[in-house]
């Protein structure tokens, strides 16, 4: 009897250890993968999934920040506007020092890490895409119109870093600059050394020549969905700008035309809109903005001077840039005293938030491909084509239109540059065309003479320029080696090769 | 960051209750000193009667036949048997400092205190039942030698990160491996009922931490809770605490107003004078006119002084600050903390039985903070045959943490704001003339949120963090986590054969987390979003499970060679889930659930896995409880690596000599314990991420288009970062070990260090995991315990720890600069890498550098 218990009990730790044993032998499966990335061979296994790589990317750069002063590629927008002349700063988070011309000269500062990550994010990137699609079978027009798009991205991200890492092409294109990869990184890659700006400059104009023609050529009846994606109007778009910067006068005039072709101007009602939609008939393109994706959208934080909601509110604008416009211009209509939380200031209320708390970013406009028109026009010798496009815009805003005719070409250029100050404000322009025209960065304080006689409104006291002067005390002047962005300090010590 | 939580025992009440019996013998239990002894067990011999001591020490049986022997014991006494002659039976009980009874707890087992050749600190039942203390890892402050208890938070129900001796990974993680009643625990600390626990035991060195391989690289911290007692009758342990407590360490010095005023004043008029060039009296009466643009709010009465701050810099006369509203003040609360908790414990011949429940409701010093936690166990223990037992220990725990921010330099932590705005900002609505209170309809005083947008007069400027006021917002918003955690152990212990005993053990832990997030679309900083107010809810889900399969063999020979020998299996694996979203915009308060809320903000969730799967043999030699040596191996394959580097093979060894046993040192009576051990061996460390050898693409969509981007670059031969351990240790005891202790050397030397290695951001990847460079972390503890008093009624008890060590970094390839720290060959894990203040230019006021900050083209 005994003997028959154990027996049975016997039997039963025999089946319990088999219970014990089996959850164990399951896990000779130690390949585990993750639920929230994917395995590179995935990517590459089909156009589609190749194709999402331009879209991850793009996400990238827009939804990626170190800290809120930095949101994302907007980052590089709101740097050109606070360093340039007509933004005033009023103290708070995130670009007072901006302002102040220390930060983008230092190379620990949230921003200078941002830009630079997300620039040579997107370009290892395009270089995977461009190394690899050719191997990946479908159809050749899908493929040529992905690999046109990671081309014209690289070449975006090039023309950024040979513009801001350096001083005008002008004075600077011999000149160290930054390195160039158009090589995908592997595990072995080494830092590289910098290449001159011209090379970079070279870099940029090769990969969106190569993307105009891949599109124009292997796929011509490619359109876009969305505004966010690339098509020949913003390769067009990129390359005016890109000859803008290295005195091609001729190209620049004709890919601004065709970058601006087939838009139209927006009415003087959707200027008092906020600037923040995508739909809105000027714009070629930019990012677009969602609930659940509002990185993007935090930069009007600190554009929005209105909105409760909004953060900062510190993108000001200088009382003497006011004196720029003429009454009729509906941008006019955009300045109001400030006399609730930053009384004094002048707000330019050009840049509201959607009512759901998002808001679009734009990059490329026609306004601005006109101004390149214009402005190109000038150096190429064609100033009535200058003054009719100068005056196409200025009519679409119910500006004046002044005889200009009896301008020499420099007060032409003049006149533009001063348009483009006024149209473009908040758009990520201002530093950008301080460097190219080799310009000073004006900043006066007001009241600054006896031809500034309003000095209080409200009964508050107005309030403009707090920075005057470079962080060494010297005066603002042209080609300044504050107006050039930092390379990180990490890359620096981290690249063997710099 | 700070330790601010210092509980002041208020009263302490404990009961303990008997079934007595009827009278016929009766008797004390003593120590030999004379002290009672409440709760030892006195128990007739070959029966299932007996009885426990009462508070006076006493006992009582009734019926006992004559001739009847009694078995007295008592947890750290030894047991004594005793017959029964007389109607008074007195017993006076040894303590048990023969350590050959004392047995700790250590890996896959328990062994004898005394030779035990490894390192192991003990933190005793006494400071466990005396700390007033919520979570274990608060337990393990100060009262363990080698071990690093840090409090980040003063945060009720948060719990304090642990290190052993050092930090002995860079990057991988450093905290060491939880076993709870035999199993790896994946629960959270603060869980776990402080007076459940019969014994915390820390394991530092190899040849204690070795058996666990891999997963006790940084140390071993073993939990074992309370059992009942064969033969022991239902005895009832209720106990009722309540505390309070302040901040512990001071918060800054805030400047007076009028001090704010002047310095204020200073400032402007440096700054128009010396940067922006005007003449003193310029820049003096610029200060003066523009100091209370500046200040926004003018507490001397802004039509009384409308620049209280004269052409002097100094006050005007007559000027007096109307109101000073400390805001930390406002914002701090005293802390209190109520515990209950109930046991009862028992067994019979073959079962024993502790069940418990414990409440906890605690509050910290910021204002809304709170933990209210419940906990129940169930540990069941039965001798199923006579050759196989069951051991169960299951616990069921609830918590819910209201956990308002206390950490970082969030506008919303209120410990941090509370210190940056300065006490002339009111914080309550006052009228800015009279300083006098407004009052609401009903005669309430109105919270201030200092902004225009929020109905204010003024908006204070951006330092002094406009719209918000905490203790406003507190009254609706919250941080809430709700955690349920199940913890279940089963064991099977089996004798296969004379010697020779199987165990099984299934282990789940099962921990689940609800957080609820909202802020109210009415009051504070939300009321302005839009849509105003936002609610986020998401929960996550993690469960550990271990199974194992163990055989032991002990044996005897010649009555001097003791033998044990282990060899086993485990796997373990790890899963993680979680959901979260957002939505925003509420019609109004009352209403805290996303159903209520308009808007989608935000949607997520993913899952990981990890699988372990491990074998391992130990064996353990003395030589007449002399001379031990033991020896233990664990392989271990990991999911996180690829399949070629996927197998590490760890192993120690140790030795031990009981000197005092000896002939010649055994007849000094002074000496009752002198042992000597060293061990030395190797453990692993794979905390690196889940899938880090992978080539992987992070999912990354854009409005509603997928979306791919470069994540992580592959590195397949990604492997095992390896832990080298030397310890030599001695312990001692004099006077009947009424003075003991022990010291300890260490020598930890970590190799092929699981490592991020910065690259240039221009390749696309600022980090790189990869297996670089070794560090070592030497150093000693030392432990002492003393009693120097001890009579009948007074015991006075010293315990004393130290640790000193020092961390070196003996190889690293290439320096690794992570913005501000450094990590190079012969400096330490601690080192900086910043640029030195050189203080101030006397010339010009500016700040000096010795080296420039890192200003690239300038």
């Amino acid at each position: 009897m005994k003997q028959k218990i154990n027996n049975n009990m016997k039997r039963f730790f025999l089946y319990l250890y088999i219970a014990i044993l089996l959850p164990a032998v399951q896990s000779c499966d130690l390949t585990l993968d993750p639920t929230d990335s994917v395995n590179s061979g995935v990517v590459f296994s089909s156009l589609d999934n190749v194709d999402y790589v331009l879209n991850g990317t793009w996400s990238y750069i827009w939804e990626t920040a170190n800290t809120w002063a930095s949101p994302g590629w907007s980052t590089l927008l709101l740097v050109n506007d606070y360093m340039g002349s007509d933004v005033v700063e009023i103290g708070k988070y995130g670009y007072s020092d901006v302002y102040k011309y220390n930060n983008m000269a230092m190379g620990t500062s949230t921003q200078v890490v941002l830009i630079w990550r997300l620039s040579y994010k997107a370009i290892d990137n395009m270089n995977n895409i461009i190394t690899k699609i050719d191997h990946v079978e479908g159809d050749d027009a899908k493929r040529a119109r992905i690999k046109a798009q990671a081309y014209a991205l690289r070449g975006y991200m090039y023309l950024n870093l040979a513009t801001f890492y350096a001083d005008a092409f002008q004075v600077s294109a011999d000149q160290p600059c930054v390195p160039i990869y158009i090589e995908p990184t592997t595990p072995d890659t080494e830092g590289k050394k910098r290449s001159t700006q011209r090379e970079v400059f070279k870099r940029a104009e090769d990969d969106l020549l190569d993307a105009y023609k891949l599109l124009t050529e292997s796929a011509p009846t490619y359109t876009r969905g969305e505004k966010y994606k690339i098509d020949t109007n913003v390769i067009a778009g990129l390359l005016a700008r890109l000859y803008l910067q290295t005195g091609e006068w001729e190209d620049a005039v004709s890919y601004a035309a065709q970058a601006h072709a087939g838009y139209s101007w927006m009415t003087q009602n959707d200027y008092h809109d906020g600037f923040n939609d995508l739909n809105n008939a000027e714009w070629i393109w930019g990012q677009g903005s969602s609930t659940d994706q509002t990185i993007s959208s935090y930069t009007f934080n600190y554009k929005d001077v209105v909105s409760g909601s909004s953060g900062y509110y510190s993108m000001m604008a200088d009382p003497h840039f006011k004196k720029l416009f003429d009454e009729n211009d509906t941008r006019y209509k955009l300045f109001e005293w400030e006399n609730n939380r930053s009384k004094g200031n002048l707000m330019y209320k050009k840049f509201l938030y959607k009512s759901n708390g998002t808001a679009d970013n734009v990059l490329m406009r026609k306004a601005e491909m006109v101004l390149i028109e214009a402005e190109a026009s000038v150096e190429a010798k064609d100033r009535s084509t200058a003054i009719a496009r100068l005056n196409e815009l200025r009519q679409a805003r119910g500006a004046d239109t002044p005889d200009l005719s009896g301008l020499t070409g420099d007060q032409l250029i003049e006149e533009i540059l001063i348009e483009r100050r006024k149209e473009l404000f908040g758009e990520g322009f201002a530093l950008y065309d301080i460097k190219r025209r080799q310009k000073s960065v004006v900043r006066l304080e007001y009241p600054a003479s006896d031809t500034d006689p309003e000095k209080d409104v409200n009964g508050n006291t107005i309030q403009g320029h707090t920075t005057t002067t470079l962080p060494n005390g010297q005066p603002f002047t042209p080609n300044s080696p504050y107006y050039i962005f930092a390379v990180p300090a990490t890359e620096i010590t981290n690249n063997h090769n710099w | 960051m700070k330790r601010k939580v210092l509980f002041g025992l208020l009263f302490l009440w404990q009961i303990v209750t008997i079934f007595a019996q009827e009278r016929n013998i009766s008797g004390l239990v003593t120590d030999e000193s004379g002290e009672v002894l409440i709760g030892a067990s006195v128990l007739i011999k070959g029966t299932n009667r007996g009885i426990i001591t009462g508070i006076d020490g006493d006992y009582a049986l009734s019926n006992v036949p004559e001739g009847s022997i009694l078995v007295v014991s008592y947890l750290g006494y030894q047991s004594q048997e005793v017959p029964v002659r007389s109607n008074i039976v007195n017993i006076v009980l040894k303590g048990a400092d023969t350590e050959l009874d004392e047995v700790i707890v250590v890996a896959y087992g328990t062994a004898s205190k005394a030779g035990y050749t490894g390192s192991a600190s003990t933190v005793s039942k006494e400071s466990i039942t005396k700390a007033q203390v919520s979570s274990v890892s608060k337990l393990l402050q100060g009262s363990a030698s080698g071990v690093q208890s840090i409090s980040s938070t003063g945060q009720p129900g948060s719990d304090a990160e642990i290190f052993i001796r050092g930090i002995g990974s860079i990057n991988a993680e450093s905290t060491p491996l939880y076993i709870v009643d035999g199993a790896p625990y994946d629960g959270a600390l603060n869980s776990i009922n402080p007076a459940d626990i019969e014994s915390i035991n820390v394991l530092k060195d190899a040849s204690a931490t070795a058996l666990y391989g891999s997963r006790a690289a940084n140390g071993l911290v073993i939990i074992t809770t309370k059992k009942g007692a064969k033969g022991q009758k239902a005895r009832i342990d209720a106990s009722f605490r309540y505390g309070f407590a302040s901040r512990a360490q001071k918060s800054y010095e805030h400047m007076s107003t009028d001090d704010y005023f002047e310095t204020t004043w200073d400032a402007l008029r440096n700054n128009r004078m010396y940067v922006q060039g005007y003449s003193a009296s310029d820049a003096a009466s610029y200060a003066t006119e523009n100091l209370i643009s500046r200040t926004v709010v003018n507490p001397y009465g802004k039509d009384k002084y409308p620049n209280p701050v004269g052409t002097n810099g100094k006050l005007v006369d007559g000027a007096v600050a109307l109101w000073d509203d400390n805001w930390l003040d406002n914002l701090e609360q005293t802390a209190h903390r109520a515990e209950a908790q109930v046991n009862i414990s028992g067994g019979g011949e073959s079962t024993t039985y502790y069940v418990s429940f414990g409440y906890l409701n605690e509050n910290g010093i910021a204002s809304a903070s709170n933990f209210e936690r419940y906990t129940g166990r169930v540990n069941l223990n039965s001798d199923l045959t006579p050759w196989m037992r069951l051991t169960t220990n299951m616990s069921v725990n609830h918590s819910v943490q209201d956990a308002p921010r206390g950490q970082d330099s969030y506008s919303d932590n209120a410990l941090f704001t509370g210190n940056l705005i300065p006490s002339f900002y009111p914080f309550y609505k006052r009228d800015l003339n009279t300083g006098e209170l407004i009052l609401d309809a009903n005669e309430n005083k109105q919270y201030e949120y200092g902004s225009t947008d929020l109905g204010s007069e003024y908006t204070r400027p951006s330092g002094a963090t406009p719209k918000y006021n905490h203790l406003g917002s507190a009254d609706y918003n919250f941080k809430r986590n709700t955690r349920d955690i199940a913890s279940i152990r089963a064991a099977l212990d089996i004798d296969l054969y004379k010697g020779l005993t199987y165990t099984g053990s299934l282990n789940i832990d099962y921990n689940s987390l609800n957080y609820h997030e909202y802020e109210n679309p009415v009051v504070g900083p939300s009321a302005l979003d839009s849509p105003a107010g936002t609610v986020v809810r998401s929960n996550t889900k993690t469960t550990g499970f271990t199974a194992n399969n163990i055989l032991t063999y002990r044996t005897t020979f010649n009555d001097l060679h003791n033998l044990k020998i282990m060899a086993g299996h485990e796997y373990y694996e790890w899963n993680y889930s979680i959901i979260e979203g957002q939505k925003s915009g509420f019609a109004d308060l009352g209403f805290t659930e996303p159903d209520a809320a308009g808007q989608l903000d935000s949607f997520g969730g993913y899952s990981q896995q990890y699988k372990l799967l491990s074998f391992f043999g130990n064996a353990e030699y003395n030589y007449d409880s002399k001379y031990f040596l033991s020896a233990s191996l664990r392989t271990d394959a990991s999911s996180r690596f690829y399949k070629d580097s996927r197998w590490g093979t760890f192993w120690s060894v140790g030795a031990s000599w009981r000197i005092n046993e000896e002939e010649a040192l055994k007849n000094i009576d002074n000496l009752s314990r002198l042992t000597l051990r060293a061990s030395y061996g190797g453990q692993g460390n794979d905390k690196v991420g889940y899938y880090a050898y992978q080539e992987l693409y992070s999912i990354q969509n854009n409005l509603g288009e997928s979306g791919f981007v470069t994540y992580q670059l592959a590195n397949h031969n990604l492997k095992w970062e390896t832990n080298l351990n030397l310890n030599v240790g001695v312990d001692f005891g004099f006077f009947n070990n009424r003075l003991s202790g022990t010291v300890e050397f260490f020598n930890r030397r970590s190799k092929d260090l699981l490592f991020e290695i910065p690259k240039p951001a221009s390749i696309g990847f600022t980090a790189y995991s990869a297996n670089t460079g070794a560090l070592r972390n030497t150093g000693f503890e030392i432990q002492l315990n003393g009693t120097p008093v001890k009579t009948r009624d007074w015991k006075w008890d010293l315990f004393v720890n130290m640790t000193h060590y020092k961390n070196k970094i003996t190889s690293m390839p290439d320096d690794i600069i992570t913005s501000y720290q450094i990590k190079r060959e012969g400096g330490s894990v601690y080192d900086w890498f910043l640029v030195e203040w050189a203080g101030i230019d006397p010339e010009d006021g500016l700040p000096m550098w010795h080296k420039q900050p890192i200003m690239a083209n300038v």
